[in-house]
């Protein structure tokens, strides 16, 4: 805000008079002015109630509160559509049953980022440093993709039925480690719904990622890992950072 | 009531179809925001809320009244949301901790956002070149002299912008005004 946000009520931010500004008459168009074209626009829509000066100067003053000219962040419409590319096709995270689905047409950026991964994986996997064969010990092994709010990051996934459950190693890079206050929660997704599967930090920097489903991977294909809030309650934040899905 | 085309890309939305997404980004992101950041005092958070918003809307759009219009739906979800993170954040944070930059303040009462929504929604109908005007000449303080040097414009061309961006806004905000009057 244009005005400090301290311990002062919010219209003395948002709405806050600045005399001081608002006397040096430095602005282009005065009040009077400002209420005049108001008290037209008013009218001609209206043909009603004039408005009082009041109306201008609250108008006026958010007009000159950055509030209303800050501008969303450019990666934000891409944060959204990856958030809404890794909850397609499974009942909302607060636990709606209504299925959703998919997106019609993903991004073709992140399709790219995927492919890539994937891409970097299957020479791996012929290299036979990190993919084993399904019919050796029933593992599999996939690419995860960093969104748009962890570009950089990346990780391998490997999946391996047990006795007690799936374990899922994630293999985690360049993933920026978790402000205190926040943490990375990891989630599988489909059909069905959509299961954490553990939270983590990176604090120490890249490392493997002991997590656990005690869902089948086949009925929850998609792997996602999310930036949450302490506090924040126990639905995904939608701040996806890391996605990948189990079919590849 | 909504138009057709309201109507079209909600239901658009809700099938998260690209396009209405970005559509629907582009025109309430940037009231949102401002919603946000009358509630919240850091900039982080208003976005955390935006990117809330919109993935709640998302959620919610298959249940969308279609003979309503968006805007007021995606208000009071916006509202909803940044007052649940203001909260949260009050409850994490220590009273003697707080500093000038931190959540301390009392959310915005329903009209005020509200008007900060439709200023903030007016601003985003004026043509870039009427909106920088009126920019340089509330936020920035400039005279129609100084916008005149700034741009490098006649300052006769400033004040007819000038002219022309503010009965625009008048017209904009009009409804504001009967519902505050």
């Amino acid at each position: 805000m244009r005005h400090a946000f301290a311990n002062q009520m919010v219209f003395d931010g948002v709405l806050g008079i600045d005399s001081e500004f608002r006397a040096t008459g430095a602005i282009g168009v005065n009040e009077d002015e400002f209420a005049d074209f108001l008290e037209d626009g008013h009218r001609g829509a209206l043909q009603g109630d004039e408005p009082t000066r009041d109306t201008a100067t609250r108008f006026r003053d958010l007009l000159a509160d950055d509030a209303v000219w800050a501008e969303p962040s450019p990666t934000g419409v891409d944060d959204l559509l990856a958030a809404i590319d890794a909850e397609s096709g499974v009942g909302a995270a607060t636990g709606a049953t209504t299925a959703r689905p998919a997106r019609s047409r993903p991004r073709s950026r992140r399709l790219m980022l995927v492919a890539v991964a994937a891409g970097v994986v299957v020479l791996a996997g012929v290299a036979g440093v990190l993919v084993r064969s399904a019919d050796e010990n029933d593992s599999r092994t996939f690419a995860v993709a960093g969104t748009e709010l962890a570009p950089d990051a990346s990780a391998v996934a490997s999946v391996e039925e047990t006795g007690s459950g799936v374990s899922i190693e994630l293999d985690v890079s360049d993933l920026p480690p978790a402000e205190p206050g926040t943490y990375y929660q990891a989630w599988v997704k489909g059909p069905e719904g959509l299961v954490t599967v553990g939270t983590f930090h990176m604090r120490g920097g890249d490392d493997k990622v002991d997590l656990w489903s005690g869902v089948p991977l086949d009925h929850y294909p998609t792997l996602t890992v999310t930036l949450q809030q302490e506090g924040g309650g126990q639905d995904s934040s939608g701040q996806v950072v890391l996605s990948g899905d189990i079919r590849g | 009531m909504a138009g057709v085309d309201e109507r079209d890309l909600a239901e658009r939305f809700a099938a998260g179809d690209e396009d209405a997404v970005r559509t629907i980004y582009a025109r309430y992101a940037g009231p949102i925001l401002t919603v946000a950041m009358g509630t919240l005092a850091k900039r982080e958070l208003a976005d955390e809320a935006v990117q809330t918003t919109m993935l709640k809307a998302w959620r919610a759009a298959a249940s969308f009244d279609p003979s309503r219009e968006l805007a007021p739906w995606l208000y009071a979800i916006a509202r909803r949301v940044a007052i649940d993170i203001y909260r949260r954040e009050r409850r994490a944070a220590e009273p003697d901790e707080l500093g000038d930059d931190q959540v301390a303040v009392v959310p915005l009462s329903f009209e005020r956002t509200w008007e900060a929504w439709e200023v903030r929604s007016a601003l985003g109908e004026l043509p870039p070149d009427e909106r920088e005007v009126v920019r340089l000449a509330h936020f920035v303080g400039m005279t129609h002299a100084e916008i005149a040097e700034h741009l490098g414009v006649p300052i006769g061309t400033v004040k007819s912008r000038s002219n022309r961006a503010h009965r625009r806004l008048a017209a904009l905000l009009a409804h504001v005004v009967r519902a505050t009057e």
